[in-house]
């Protein structure tokens, strides 16, 4: 019990080692604790509490750390996905208001025709004539065809071979 | 790095939207313009017996809309009426970088005399086609046609 009396006067003259320290610790954990020394259970009770009011170690975060949360990451994916789709709806909208248009539109020299009777005769006439101007410009190109056609060497001779054979058979006759 | 992933994304989506319909804009531009006439009539205008006082509908062209596999939506024209001629070749060459850039095929160019000129152009997708012609007669005058069709699926 000396050793326990020594190693106590020791630690309060805060001389005591630290393996001396671990030794009172464990006698004042275990059961056979002598009655003058009930006294000092609760300095010694002390050691794990002590340990755990411990300052909590300062780290650095790595690197790894460094990348955005997951609930960050969620929210810059749906605050793109909200982008594109406004992005979508805006231009469908656009597309939309652009079907929009009456059955006819026709705006003269920067006047709208409003007059929706008007505008269509405008149009009909206008389109009609467009369409006169392309369909004659066509009209050399099917002419060029029946030429090309009429000038076909094979044709040509296909033809000539018959009125040469048309020839002979009614000279023989 | 996914910021720079957005951005790159927002930026396609807005340059992919933005270079799509330039002969579009073309006809947004001048439409109201004092030099142009604009013209825009819905495919589904009237029924083809109240356009019949069109002189050029012919049998076969009507036999020819009836059988076709596809449906015009809308069409319409710009038509410049400017006596200046500089202007025409400016406009010419907006028109044509517009085609470029809308990726249109040229599929035909008539020529008639010196200055005359018509000009087909044809853009096909999965279900839509569209049509556009110049007619270009030199003395300061151009239309510009368009028209976009569905195409019915079989």
């Amino acid at each position: 019990m000396n050793d326990i009396d020594n190693l106590l006067e020791k630690y309060f003259n805060g001389v005591s080692s630290t393996e001396e320290e671990k030794r009172l610790k464990n006698y004042f954990e275990g059961r056979g604790i002598l009655p003058e020394h009930e006294i000092y259970r609760s300095v010694f009770a002390a050691f794990n509490t002590e340990k755990q009011i411990k300052a909590p170690v300062m780290t650095f975060p790595e690197k790894k750390t460094r990348r955005p949360a997951i609930t960050r990451r969620i929210i810059i994916l749906l605050a793109g996905s909200a982008a594109i789709g406004l992005l979508a709806v805006t231009f469908s909208n656009l597309q939309y208001a652009r079907s929009q248009h009456p059955e006819y539109m026709v705006i003269v020299n920067g006047k709208q025709v409003v007059n929706q009777h008007k505008a269509q005769q405008y149009a009909e006439h206008m389109f009609s004539e467009t369409d006169k101007i392309i369909e004659n410009s066509y009209q050399l190109f099917r002419e060029a065809a029946t030429i090309n056609q009429d000038l076909n060497a094979e044709k040509i001779l296909k033809e000539t071979d018959q009125k040469i054979e048309c020839i002979k058979t009614n000279y023989k006759q | 790095m996914k910021k720079l992933f957005s951005i790159m994304l927002i930026t396609l989506v807005f340059s992919a939207v933005a270079s799509a319909q330039q002969v579009e804009k073309l006809f947004d531009k001048y439409m109201e313009d004092e030099r142009f006439n604009y013209i825009y009539r819905k495919g589904s205008a009237g029924s083809v017996l109240d356009r019949t006082d069109l002189e050029n509908l012919k049998t076969d062209a009507f036999n020819i809309r009836f059988k076709s596999d596809r449906n015009k939506e809308n069409e319409k024209m710009l038509i410049l009426n400017s006596a200046n001629e500089s202007f025409q070749k400016s406009f010419m060459a907006e028109v044509n970088k517009a085609l470029e850039s809308d990726k249109f095929e040229n599929t035909s160019y008539v020529r008639n005399g010196k200055d005359n000129r018509v000009s087909e152009y044809i853009r096909k997708s999965s279900d839509k086609m569209e049509e556009v012609r110049v007619i270009e007669n030199g003395s300061g005058n151009v239309v510009l046609k368009w028209e976009l069709y569905t195409i019915r699926k079989k």
